[in-house]
């Protein structure tokens, strides 16, 4: 050691800063943990968890017993159960006498910006037993908004929970957006050459998926979900240079919306006219024109294999669409478009075996008037935009019982 | 640019770095310091050189006599007139009734005030003038402190500017202090105002409907004001000695303060200094008193002063009402120190902190009819406890955390103490300049859920 010293100097200060350093690493994780284990979660600096791993018939999966406190838009606990489910521990085996609901859905029904016990599955579940139904209503969603992951996500944890009803929900925009066609992230339908569409896995030549198997990928995963400030430096290194550096332009556009000055009334109503009717006209061609035509075949592809798949395993089906525009009641001829968009769809589920619910008309029903959707989504002053916040997990909640009372015949006192 | 960002951080290395071993100093700190305030956008820029350029015209083309001081007063008081107070004396307002240009230029208020000590100072006698633009451009500009202070006067630095072009500057050895003051202002920024940061703005955002929670709203903007500003002022007072130059300290445990006196004289001292000594002073030494009433003078200065400080922090008539309020508070501080007992300090201490939490709303609030508003719900005492529903801490747990903020307040101000130097002293080392780095480095990569400006960057 003496030696060392002599022989290089610089070398020697140069190792016992890198010791300073790691001593750092040590400390700031010590207090990022403790953050997190303690109720100081719920203000200071915490790093958001990444509560699943890549997987190759999925794309991206949770991790059976993750954890960690969900920073993005309001902070919550969340903890993945044994399953694999943003969910309370549930037994595999149904119990003798139980009613077993699948809730599918995207990040609007994973809910992580709630604690588990404030999403609207849990409230509508412990209204539902209160109520003498012997129900329990299981969250097997999964964020991400391609309707094909519900269906990848009910085959792989829903049906060996032997469910006797799925409540799938998902936007009317995702058949829209092209993520049925796309398999660079998750699995999607893809031209087989032939003019046939047949499943394809195009995200399994990703980096991540290749190398997630081997040692290094599954000590990097281990690092991620265990280290918070290993998943830390991960994260803001797949930042953008500007915004990693934190220079000003770059911020500026992360900046808190400042509200502006609403429009007139009159001109209010004709906006929301204009924009529903905008918002409709895609949809109407998608689902009554069967316009662009690869488009539909993916969608129809989609609901072929979402009924087959639930008809095998004798799973009824209700899938919810929400965000179908309600235009406002002087807008007669969007209002007559969204009357055709339904009509459209709900032929095509009805004819595959399963039962659409216009879900955004489901929610404006229980809070009175469309105009009060918004105030269901969004936090403190992010309100209206959003995900849901708690007076929407409520809502919801609601909405939900209404649909779920009129399917369960028997109340505990009874049995099945 | 931002001091918790990783650009200010490499921006610092890199300085620290060039000063120890690479040639002319002056020109790397002046490079460095354009960069710094480069990142605010050409506009700002453009001000700001026009602004040095002006007060180096004052000092070369005007005697230095009274009219080198009217001279100063118009170029500086007359640039934040002109972008700051413009929009209140049109009566023009913006968004929810604010007076505050958008486009006002990064720490015009700061350099305003510095250039205006500088002019002052050298015609008072009180110290010489800059030998050179170059040496007048760095004492403006000098990068840790250009944007919210410590409001430096030429005594304070402007020597060791000139020593830095000499060749001849200090070179501090206790690296680990001016690390240490960084983390510490780090930690002040980023774990603690960062965090209160989202809490408050809900609250005030919400209008809050229980006092509990007009009054948690207020008690937190306290200690989020004072962690981001006290932390600033950490960060600047440690990047400046770090390349050589001691600034004054800004903040003094002012929640620790059993008068409103005292609160003041631990609060943004830099300021408090410039306006006893450029404002209080000759207001209270006018002769347009007889002798008898010298004292009400002497208490309509303070009040006067006060107001002209609310209205520095900010264009509008609640920062007015604001600084009004502190200035009347002293005056009747005063009193009762002279015609009463004085009362337990721990009264005085209560007193102090529950008057300064309750007028900050109006220095939080976007108008001065929100701010009765919100304090109509404070005193008002309605709600109650909150229930506890939606994920809602219970308050038990808010008051442990308040309970925790007062703490935190009271172990820095046991840090001030001078056996915590001579602990540096025995730890510098590259184990802990090592350490110290490697903390302050986590901290500015600490995700942000939210983008949250150092407030006095507003002003």
């Amino acid at each position: 050691m003496m030696s060392f010293r002599r022989s290089s100097p610089a070398l020697a200060h140069l190792c016992r800063f890198a010791v300073g350093g790691i001593l750092a690493v040590v400390a700031v994780e010590a207090g990022l943990r403790l953050i997190e284990e303690t109720p100081l979660w719920r203000v200071l600096p915490v790093v958001q968890p990444i509560p699943g791993q890549p997987d190759k018939d999925f794309g991206f999966d949770s991790t059976p017993g993750a954890s960690g406190i969900w920073t993005t838009e309001h902070r919550a606990r969340l903890q993945v159960n044994s399953l694999g489910l943003r969910d309370v521990e549930r037994a595999v085996a149904k119990p003798a006498g139980t009613f077993r609901v699948g809730l599918l859905g995207d990040s609007m029904v994973e809910a992580a910006q709630v604690s588990q016990q404030a999403t609207f599955g849990a409230l509508a579940e412990r209204r539902l037993r209160a109520d003498g139904y012997n129900v329990e209503l299981i969250n097997l969603a999964i964020a991400g908004p391609s309707p094909i992951r519900q269906l990848w996500r009910l085959e792989k944890r829903g049906y060996r929970l032997d469910l006797d009803l799925v409540m799938a929900n998902s936007t009317a925009g995702s058949f829209l957006s092209g993520l049925l066609l796309d398999d660079s992230e998750t699995p999607a339908y893809v031209d087989a050459g032939n003019g046939q569409l047949v499943v394809g896995y195009g995200f399994r030549q990703r980096f991540s998926q290749r190398h997630a198997e081997g040692l290094p990928g599954r000590l990097f995963i281990a690092l991620y979900q265990s280290s918070p400030v290993f998943r830390m430096l991960y994260l803001r290194s797949k930042e953008p240079w500007p915004i990693l550096l934190g220079l000003p332009a770059a911020q500026s556009t992360a900046q808190r919306p400042t509200p502006g000055p609403a429009p007139p009334d009159s001109d209010a109503s004709r906006l929301a006219c204009d924009q529903a009717r905008a918002a409709l006209d895609p949809m109407i061609h998608l689902w009554r024109d069967h316009h662009p035509e690869l488009l539909w075949a993916a969608t129809a592809r989609f609901l072929d294999d979402f009924a087959e798949s639930t008809r095998s395993h004798g799973v009824r089906v209700f899938y919810a669409i929400r965000d179908i525009p309600l235009p406002p009641a002087d807008c007669p001829l969007p209002t007559a478009v969204r009357a055709d968009l339904l009509l459209n769809m709900d032929r095509q589920f009805t004819s595959r075996g399963m039962q659409l619910i216009d879900w955004s008309a489901s929610i404006s029903q229980v809070v009175g008037s469309p105009a009060n959707v918004p105030r269901l989504h969004g936090f403190g002053m992010h309100k209206g935009a959003g995900h849901l916040n708690f007076d929407g997990h409520r809502a919801w909640a609601s909405a939900l019982i209404d649909v779920l009372r009129r399917e369960l015949p028997v109340r505990a006192s009874s049995d099945k | 640019m931002a001091f918790n960002s990783l650009a200010y951080a490499v921006l610092l290395t890199f300085s620290v770095a060039w000063m120890r071993v690479g040639p002319w100093p002056a020109l790397m700190l002046i490079l460095a310091s354009i960069v710094f305030y480069a990142a605010a956008g050409p506009f700002d820029m453009l001000v700001f050189i026009g602004a040095v350029a002006l007060n180096w015209l004052v000092q070369i083309a005007v005697p230095a006599d009274r009219r080198r001081i009217w001279a100063a007063v118009i170029v500086n008081i007359g640039l934040i007139g002109y972008f700051k107070y413009r929009n209140m004396l049109l009566g023009q307002t913006g968004l929810a009734g604010s007076f505050v240009d958008t486009a006002l230029p990064l720490g015009i208020s700061f350099y305003s005030f510095q250039a205006l000590a500088y002019h002052i100072d050298i015609v008072r006698g009180r110290n010489g003038p800059a030998r050179s633009f170059p040496e007048f451009f760095l004492f403006k500009a000098f990068f840790p402190q250009l944007i919210a202070g410590p409001i430096v006067r030429p005594n304070q630095t402007l020597p060791q500017i000139q020593r830095v072009f000499n060749d001849k500057w200090r070179r501090h050895r206790l690296l680990v202090f001016g690390l240490g003051l960084i983390v510490l202002g780090l930690t002040k920024k980023v774990v603690l105002a960062d965090s209160l940061a989202p809490v408050v703005d809900d609250i005030f955002y919400d209008r809050p409907e229980s006092a509990y929670l007009a009054w948690l709203g207020a008690v937190l903007f306290t200690f989020q004001i004072y962690f981001d500003f006290s932390g600033y002022s950490d960060i600047a007072i440690g990047s400046a000695y770090l390349l050589g130059i001691r600034l004054p300290r800004n903040f003094a445990s002012p929640f620790l303060a059993g008068s409103i006196q005292q609160l003041w004289q631990r609060w943004h001292i830099t300021l408090t200094q410039f306006l006893r000594d450029y404002l209080f002073i000759p207001l209270a030494d006018l002769r347009v008193a007889s002798r008898r009433y010298r004292v009400v003078q002497h208490f309509c200065a303070i009040v006067v002063t006060m107001t002209l400080c609310g209205l520095w922090h900010g264009a509008g008539w609640n920062f007015v009402l604001w600084g009004a309020l502190q200035g009347i508070a002293m005056v009747f501080a005063a009193l009762w120190s002279r015609y009463l007992p004085v009362p337990p300090a721990v009264v005085g201490w209560a007193a102090t902190i529950i008057f300064f939490v309750a007028t900050l709303v109006f220095f939080r609030s976007p108008n001065l009819a929100y701010a009765f508003d919100y304090l109509g719900t404070m005193l008002s005492f309605r709600g109650g406890l909150p229930a506890a529903v939606d994920d809602a801490a219970p308050p038990w747990e808010v008051a442990a955390g308040v309970a925790g903020l007062f703490a935190l307040h009271w172990v820095e101000f046991r840090l001030q103490e001078p056996r915590v130097l001579s602990i540096l002293r025995r730890i510098e080392g590259p184990v802990s300049r090592g350490f110290l780095a490697g903390v302050a480095l986590l901290l500015i990569l600490i995700p942000a859920t939210n983008v949250n400006p150092f407030i006095y960057f507003r002003f």
